[in-house]
């Protein structure tokens, strides 16, 4: 314990005396420098290598055996005459919009309503978290027994007088998709409730106070007290659930591998089917450099103006 | 004094890295330049065989055709590395251009098998194999474009349209032979409340293409489906229209809960009676109890077209050897001791599996009749293929099912699915 803060005061002055640094401790200035370094030669060598490799892959046309060609932007305008493509990109926005949207509010919404102090408050926070703690392939075998053609679902469905209405969920490409999005969302609001529960601490129950003092309604009080204050917190959700929606695979992987007929395909499973399981690595690297400028791109855009929104305040 | 050590650890570490990055650097596609092996040197007398086959069973089998490999040829020292089969697959091709790769490894007959050979990545083993004891379709099989003998097959497996026999009994049905008998039982046992075909579509949409060979075979013949399978012909082709109508007579007779089973669940459904045929191979009944076993049979696939020759599906695994192995004798050694009765029959009877070996000459050590029955039907087939991906690659699979399962989902629309087919069957193919 007691070297602990020697360091912490140690790492923490060197910078801001570089001076002291270069005539009293140059071997500090080693180690920092391997500090950043090491970190920064394994992360090159690890992700921004492969990372480029990837680019270059996408660039030719390569079965991983024979030497490859290159075929220049081919396997991009490619993706412009590829249906299963335009499928799997139309679905991963769509995701995007119904699991972030929905995993947002109803995190959100989860997180006010257990927010405040009651009875067994603990248990119902734990219930809704508890689906985190599964792995999601247990998840997904658990759904899939839902969904199963004589499974709980269409029993349910039977037993109440809808026999009607009960279909084969996973099997039917009207509703595969929507029936995978049930367990992702199922999981990720208790997450993303988690989060907002953190970001509830934080709010000042004074202001609160003083508003409703002022005469806020319930509704007042969260749009001008509360929302303003989950602030910092949104950032990070937002840019979590952008992250988790489009690296979104096991779920789908799981229960429908894309089908039927490509009908719940993401970019994910689609690039993992053509480079991965298939033999076009370029093909499939060109479709993982798509979903690289995508995650980036929304990340960025997003980053961006909540930077900008913070200079402005 | 720990930041010291821990800055020289760290140090040595990054140069590491940095060298290794120097190493390694712009290989990750760079597999056309590597030194051929020579075959001489220190480990002239390992030998490594890769295999896929990760039962319990076939693993002890094929360490017990090592060891007696070893004991007949006490030079050789081999080495048995068992990987799981989709990774097996996936990794073959790195597994090939290594500098050092697996001297033999097992691998079925076919397409890719030809590609690889014709990317020079095979071994000739055109002095081990035997002159005689292999069928001249099976030999066909092992032999590439140039006509060099790359592949020892060991065993195969059949097609058919699996039943019980107590079930079929019960229900008075008999094995229908052509098409119309097919139909006509298919009615009576919908009548009797039963669904007549499984197709098991959740995980195992790939078995569509079992549907698509087949009624491709008996309608159009086993060289059009070759050809059209190469590229050479286009499935926008008024036959194999013609092969999408005649299967749109059998659909009402496919389970509809299908399309949300997974190949357990169905076998499963057909073990108790509620589907009565699978067309599968003895797979099937893999992981049923011994009094199942022994109730189940099989027949063939209905004859269609009287006039076109009857060809069938018989999948046909082996070895072969890497054509940069570094000990291409011991290699071929082993790969001519696979070819024998002797080694072939050793491995069935440890390895217990439904399969039927390659060689005329070899028994089955555990024949029982529906082995017979498969083997009798094989050797009286014109002409054997493989299976659609074995006789294509796995790409042109994937565009099979995607076309196959929405035909079954929407038969209406079939012009317009062979249309996407080809296309997509096309740019898988890279033109």
């Amino acid at each position: 314990m007691a070297t602990l803060p020697k360091t912490v005061r140690r790492g923490s002055r060197a910078p801001a005396a570089p001076r002291r640094g270069v005539r009293g401790g140059s071997r500090e200035a080693v180690v920092l420098l391997a500090f950043v370094l090491v970190p920064f030669a394994i992360e090159m060598f690890w992700t921004f290598w492969p990372a480029l490799n990837s680019v270059y892959i996408s660039l030719t046309r390569w079965d991983g055996i024979a030497p490859p060609e290159f075929v220049g932007l081919d396997n991009f305008t490619r993706m412009a005459s590829d249906e299963t493509f335009r499928t799997a990109l139309g679905n991963t926005v769509l995701w995007l919009v119904l699991f972030g949207g929905l995993s947002v509010l109803g995190g959100l919404a989860l997180a006010l309503l257990l927010d405040r102090p009651r009875r067994g408050i603990g248990i119902y926070r734990a219930i809704f978290f508890l689906p985190v703690v599964f792995s999601m392939v247990v998840t997904a075998l658990v759904w899939r027994m839902i969904y199963q053609p004589e499974g709980v679902l269409n029993s349910l469905l039977t037993a109440v007088g809808l026999e009607d209405r009960a279909r084969i969920w996973l099997g039917e490409p009207e509703t595969a998709l929507y029936a995978l999005l049930l367990p992702a969302l199922w999981r990720q609001v208790g997450y993303v409730m988690v989060l907002f529960l953190a970001g509830l601490k934080t709010v000042d129950p004074l202001l609160h106070e003083a508003a409703k003092m002022d005469g806020a309604t319930a509704v007042d009080r969260f749009r001008y007290v509360t929302l303003p204050q989950l602030r910092p917190i949104s950032t990070v959700v937002l840019a979590v659930t952008v992250i988790d929606a489009l690296r979104s695979f096991d779920i789908v992987w799981a229960l429908t591998k894309g089908g039927p007929y490509h009908s719940s395909e993401l970019l994910s499973t689609y690039q993992f089917s053509t480079g991965v399981l298939g033999s076009q690595l370029g093909y499939g690297s060109a479709l993982a450099v798509v979903i690289f400028a995508l995650t980036i791109g929304t990340i960025i855009v997003y980053l961006v103006r909540s930077l900008r929104e913070e200079e402005a305040a | 004094m720990t930041h010291l050590n821990v800055s020289r650890r760290g140090f040595l570490a990054g140069v590491g890295a940095l060298g290794a990055v120097s190493a390694l650097g712009a290989c990750a596609t760079s597999t056309s330049s590597r030194p051929v092996a020579t075959g001489s040197g220190k480990g002239s007398s390992a030998l490594l065989l890769k295999s896929r086959e990760t039962s319990d069973k076939s693993r002890k089998a094929m360490q017990a055709l090592l060891d007696e490999f070893a004991r007949l040829n006490p030079s050789y020292k081999p080495t048995l590395n068992t990987m799981e089969a989709a990774a097996f697959q996936q990794q073959i091709r790195a597994d090939l251009t290594l500098a050092t790769p697996p001297d033999v490894l097992t691998w079925f007959a076919g397409e890719i098998a030809n590609n690889f050979a014709k990317q020079g990545l095979m071994l000739d083993a055109g002095s081990v194999f035997p002159a005689k004891g292999y069928s001249e379709q099976f030999t066909k099989l092992s032999t590439d474009a140039t006509g060099k003998k790359i592949f020892i097959p060991t065993n195969y497996y059949w097609w058919g349209v699996f039943y019980r026999k107590s079930q079929f009994e019960k229900w008075g049905a008999a094995e229908p032979k052509t098409w119309d008998e097919f139909i006509a039982l298919c009615k009576t046992l919908k009548g009797k409340g039963v669904s007549p075909l499984a197709l098991p579509l959740s995980d195992s949409s790939w078995l569509t293409a079992s549907w698509f060979d087949y009624l491709n075979l008996r309608i159009n013949g086993a060289a059009f489906h070759r050809s059209l399978l190469a590229g050479q012909e286009a499935y926008t082709d008024p036959r194999v229209a013609k092969v999408l109508d005649v299967w749109h007579e059998v659909l009402p007779y496919f389970d509809p809960a299908g399309k949300g089973l997974a190949f357990q669940e169905s076998s499963a459904k057909w073990q108790q009676g509620k589907n009565a045929m699978f067309l599968c191979g003895p797979f099937l009944a893999d992981a049923m109890p011994a009094d199942v076993k022994q109730d189940i049979s099989f027949f063939q696939f209905p004859i269609i077209d009287p006039a076109v020759p009857v060809a069938e599906e018989a999948p046909l695994d082996g070895f072969f050897a890497s054509a940069h192995s570094a000990n291409p004798e011991g290699a071929k050694a082993f790969l001519g001791y696979a070819a024998t009765p002797a080694a072939q029959e050793l491995y069935l009877r440890i390895s217990e599996n439904t399969l039927i070996p390659a060689n005329s000459d070899a028994k089955s050590p555990l024949s029982t009749p529906l082995i017979e029955k498969g083997r009798a039907m094989v050797a009286g087939a014109a002409d054997v293929t493989q299976f659609f991906n074995r006789d294509s690659n796995d790409d042109q699979l994937g565009a099979l099912t995607t076309a196959l399962v929405r035909f079954i989902d929407k038969p209406g629309e079939a012009p317009g699915i062979l249309e996407q087919w080809q296309s997509d069957s096309a740019k898988a193919r890279g033109n």
